[in-house]
């Protein structure tokens, strides 16, 4: 015998037929349920209606806010966005000090050709570049922000840039 | 399905217990025997199928006939009642707690019977089935309802309960060591 003649032997399974006839007996006396009145099914009718009302607001609803239609934050954002003020962050943005400073700055060597000169240099970016005639001591390497330099008595003229360049070529 | 049966389902409709009657006492054994393999107990069995026919026949006013055979009907009033059983007695009921004597009668009245499947040892494996698969094999294998009926019962297209057939004989023999038998159709 295989699996499904085995399976087969549940048809010999059956209910006593004494609880058949009994239960067949109450069921047949038991009454069946009425039919929903016309008023329940107005009811039902009514309910449903609103069902489907609300559900079709929902989705329009939802509709809305997909295709950017609507937006809700003005009523659901938890942050007030009137706080942030764009003309002050612009107004802050300007004011930060946005100045780069050429900290390290080095030289070509100055020839020894340059030793009557001084070179002063005003400020680390060289925005304003002087030299001073007079007798000048020039030490270690000739690098202008290594050398030490002493100027003896006040400036006597001012050169431009080109001229001090110039100089130092000859 | 029952000779004149559209006739009494009408009058059953229209409220008349004798025509309802002969409706119970032709799938009354249908539905018990689908139920007391899910549950393994006859009295448990015996309940559950009077709730059934409690149940069609108190609702049996609102059936609309949809060309599918009256035990369609009752299939699905049935298979509720089975879960609502088990929801109710959730965590009391194991596939162990069963009438011996149940199963054993049914094995004496059978001559062909060998010892390669005990009945019990069969129902065990098939509860241990998903429920779909309980009910296809039970249906197919059982009551040897057609496909197209127990797609209308489980609400399934034809396509699925064959899938499911074969899925659920393959998990049964595996589940009884059986590597034998082929499926019969």
């Amino acid at each position: 015998m295989n699996l499904f003649e085995a399976i087969q032997q549940f048809r010999t399974l059956s209910p006593d037929p004494g609880f058949t006839e009994k239960s067949k007996r109450m069921i047949l006396a038991s009454p069946q349920k009425a039919e929903s009145s016309v008023g329940m099914r107005g009811v039902w009718i009514f309910l449903h209606t609103i069902e489907t009302g609300a559900a079709l607001a929902l989705a329009g609803f939802f509709v809305l806010l997909a295709t950017g239609s609507f937006s809700g934050n003005s009523y659901l954002a938890p942050v007030q966005y009137s706080v942030i003020d764009p003309g002050g962050l612009h107004a802050e943005a300007d004011a930060i000090d946005m100045q780069i400073q050429l900290a390290d700055i080095s030289y070509a060597e100055v020839s020894s050709t340059a030793a009557e000169s001084t070179a002063v240099m005003a400020g680390a970016g060289g925005s304003a570049l002087s030299l001073v005639s007079g007798s000048v001591t020039s030490k270690g390497t000739g690098r202008g922000n290594d050398a030490t330099t002493t100027a003896s008595g006040a400036a006597s003229s001012t050169l431009s840039v080109d001229q001090a360049l110039q100089q130092l070529s000859q | 399905m029952l000779n004149g049966e559209e006739q009494l389902i009408k009058a059953a409709v229209g409220g008349d217990s004798s025509a309802f009657g002969s409706l119970y006492d032709h799938y009354q054994a249908m539905i018990y025997r689908f139920v007391v393999i899910k549950v393994g107990s006859r009295e448990e069995a015996e309940d559950i199928t009077h709730q059934v026919f409690l149940s069609a026949w108190q609702k049996v006013r609102t059936y609309k006939h949809r060309g599918h055979p009256f035990s369609s009907w009752l299939y699905r009033i049935a298979r509720n009642q089975v879960i609502d059983h088990y929801r109710a007695k959730k965590g009391e009921v194991s596939i162990d707690k069963i009438d011996p004597e149940l199963f054993a009668t049914a094995e004496r009245e059978s001559d062909k019977l060998s010892q390669k499947f005990r009945l019990e040892d069969v129902r065990k494996a098939i509860m241990v089935l998903k429920v779909d698969y309980q009910d296809v094999i039970i249906m197919r294998f059982v009551e040897d309802i057609s496909l197209k009926e127990t797609a209308a019962i489980l609400k399934k297209s034809e396509g699925a309960i064959k899938l499911i057939q074969h899925r659920a004989i393959k998990e049964l023999k595996k589940a009884l060591g059986d590597e034998t038998t082929n499926e019969p159709f």
